[in-house]
């Protein structure tokens, strides 16, 4: 008897297609994909028991954080004093300070202040350019 | 006349498939998590905040507008936090504390645990604004 030789044919599964798989799913992961940013106003706090420093009363600018009015003192600029935050940022923004590197900020609020307010008033100044601020609470 | 065997040109793409996943494993491996404890609290949404460096080790201190202290995500006493805070300063300097306070909190409060972190030796500090969000496939 004549036995047959039957051709055995591997079976294969096409794996050309996967690299296109990879990098649809790497594509459409880096598009839809959302970058959550956490942002923050950076601060030092000093340090315990550092002696105060001397600062020229014109270079000082005193603001008053009360509610949502803002009040600006400066010898040279004077008295200013703005209905709202925002009105206070714009109006800081035209003020023209030279020297701002020499100048500190005073931020004073009531304790019964929101901290919103007191945050938004130190955004404001640190955008402006001041450097050197300080935040203190009225007794 | 010699007849010359035509070979079809292409481009071996057997390689391709280890690109995409190199890539894919780089993208896993550099990807740092969020660990933002997710608390009911209105952050002030304010300009001219600095991104903030998630590969410097941070502490979050959190407080809702009913003057609930969390420390990370954990609900604590506020001198219990302070006293974690200082814990970890000993075995992290570089320490930085995120406050995440919400924006209808007197400045009291505020002022309250700055106090307590100057005397921890926590000075490093950043005030959380709202988040934004960048990338991603935009609604209408």
């Amino acid at each position: 008897m004549v036995k047959l030789k039957k051709k055995v044919e591997l079976e294969e599964i096409s794996a050309a297609s996967m690299s296109d798989i990879a990098f649809l799913l790497l594509v459409f992961f880096m598009v839809t994909a959302v970058f959550f940013v956490k942002e923050g106003l950076n601060i030092k706090l000093p340090r315990k028991n550092v002696p105060p420093t001397q600062v020229l009363r014109s270079n000082v600018f005193e603001i008053n954080v009360s509610g949502d009015t803002v009040s600006l003192r400066n010898t040279s600029v004077g008295t200013k004093y703005y209905k709202s935050l925002k009105e206070f940022r714009e109006e800081l923004n035209k003020l023209e300070i030279p020297d701002l590197s020499q100048k500190l900020a005073i931020i004073s609020t009531s304790g019964e202040t929101k901290y919103g307010n007191m945050l938004d008033a130190l955004s404001a100044i640190q955008l402006r350019g001041f450097t050197q601020v300080n935040v203190r609470k009225k007794k | 006349m010699i007849r010359r065997n035509k070979t079809n040109p292409s481009i071996p793409v057997s390689s391709m498939a280890d690109i995409a996943f190199l890539l894919l494993v780089f993208f896993m491996v550099t990807s740092v998590l969020d660990s933002d404890p997710d608390l009911p609290i209105a952050l002030p949404d304010v300009p001219g905040g600095e991104q903030l460096n998630k590969k410097v080790s941070n502490i979050y201190l959190s407080a809702d507008k009913n003057r609930t202290v969390y420390y990370n995500s954990l609900r604590v006493p506020l001198p219990e936090a302070i006293n974690n805070v200082r814990a970890k300063l000993a075995t992290t300097p570089d320490l930085k504390v995120l406050i995440h306070a919400d924006k209808d909190l007197t400045y009291n409060e505020v002022d309250k645990v700055f106090d307590m972190l100057k005397e921890a030796g926590a000075l490093s500090i950043s005030l959380v604004t709202q988040t934004s969000a960048g990338g991603g496939v935009k609604g209408n």
